[in-house]
């Protein structure tokens, strides 16, 4: 007795689901913070006083500046915690700890600078410069606080061995998403002076 | 008959509310700028994605 046994090629992935589904996830994202920058581009441009207004509380430069350099330095260590656990290297924890603190205390800083500017004055009502920072700053504060529970989930998922490797990688492509957005944002409404 | 000789004699003779788009007449320069700017911006950005995404896996399934 002959049996016709169809002999199908195995099929792979060439990209893993949870990376695919994340990067689509991403594209969505940039499409709506360059919605949010063009808006504030062609508000801007057609400001009848100097942007941002004078007489208006001076955002901080300088402080938002080292704080740049924490979340950019947040995106460096979780990029470094992926690499170390493709090489089963023990430091990937370590490093993703590191990465979910300096996140962390970015969105901290940011909290606090907020409740310095709302006590000197400046609200969302204040000019059409203060609606897009909040607007703007504000958008991008929520979205570092829902991609820090993604990577602090993937510490802990780490922690229990239970973490893997496209689940790891899809947590890197959103947090380089959100600390790769921030310095744009940074010279648009901190750096962005002049009408 | 009588009301299309009307319509079209409406539309000549007022061609300057006919224009499409409503901002590609703005007065302030470095308005009508931004707007042709961010329009660009805004059209190439998801086809620069996306093309780059296809690419990458394209270039995935050669190797």
């Amino acid at each position: 007795m002959s049996s016709n046994v169809a002999i199908l090629p195995v099929r792979r992935a060439v990209v893993p689901s949870a990376v695919l589904g994340m990067l689509i996830f991403v594209v969505t994202e940039v499409m709506f913070f360059a919605g949010l920058i063009s808006a504030f581009t062609i508000v801007k441009s057609n400001a009848l006083m100097p942007w941002p207004p004078p007489g208006q509380p001076r955002l901080p430069i300088e402080a938002t500046a080292l704080n740049t350099l924490a979340l950019v330095l947040s995106g460096f260590a979780v990029f470094a915690a992926w690499r170390a656990f493709t090489r089963s290297d023990r430091r990937a924890g370590p490093l993703l700890l590191a990465g979910v603190t300096l996140g962390a205390l970015f969105v901290t800083l940011q909290g606090m600078e907020w409740v310095a500017l709302l006590s000197e004055g400046l609200t969302l009502t204040t000019s059409a410069h203060a609606s897009f920072f909040y607007l703007i700053v504000g958008a991008h504060a929520l979205h570092v606080v829902g991609a820090l529970a993604v990577v602090v989930r993937a510490y802990l998922r780490l922690r229990g061995e239970l973490l893997d490797e496209p689940g790891l990688r899809a947590t890197v492509v959103l947090w380089t998403f959100v600390v790769g957005v921030w310095p744009v944002l940074y010279v648009l409404v901190y750096l962005g002076g002049g009408a | 008959m009588k009301a299309r000789v009307l319509a079209l004699a409406a539309v000549l003779g007022t061609p300057a509310v006919a224009y499409a788009c409503p901002v590609c007449f703005d007065a302030n320069e470095a308005n009508r700028t931004a707007f042709i700017l961010t329009t660009i911006f805004l059209s190439l950005l998801p086809l620069g994605m996306v093309g780059g995404i296809a690419y990458w896996i394209r270039q995935l399934t050669r190797e």
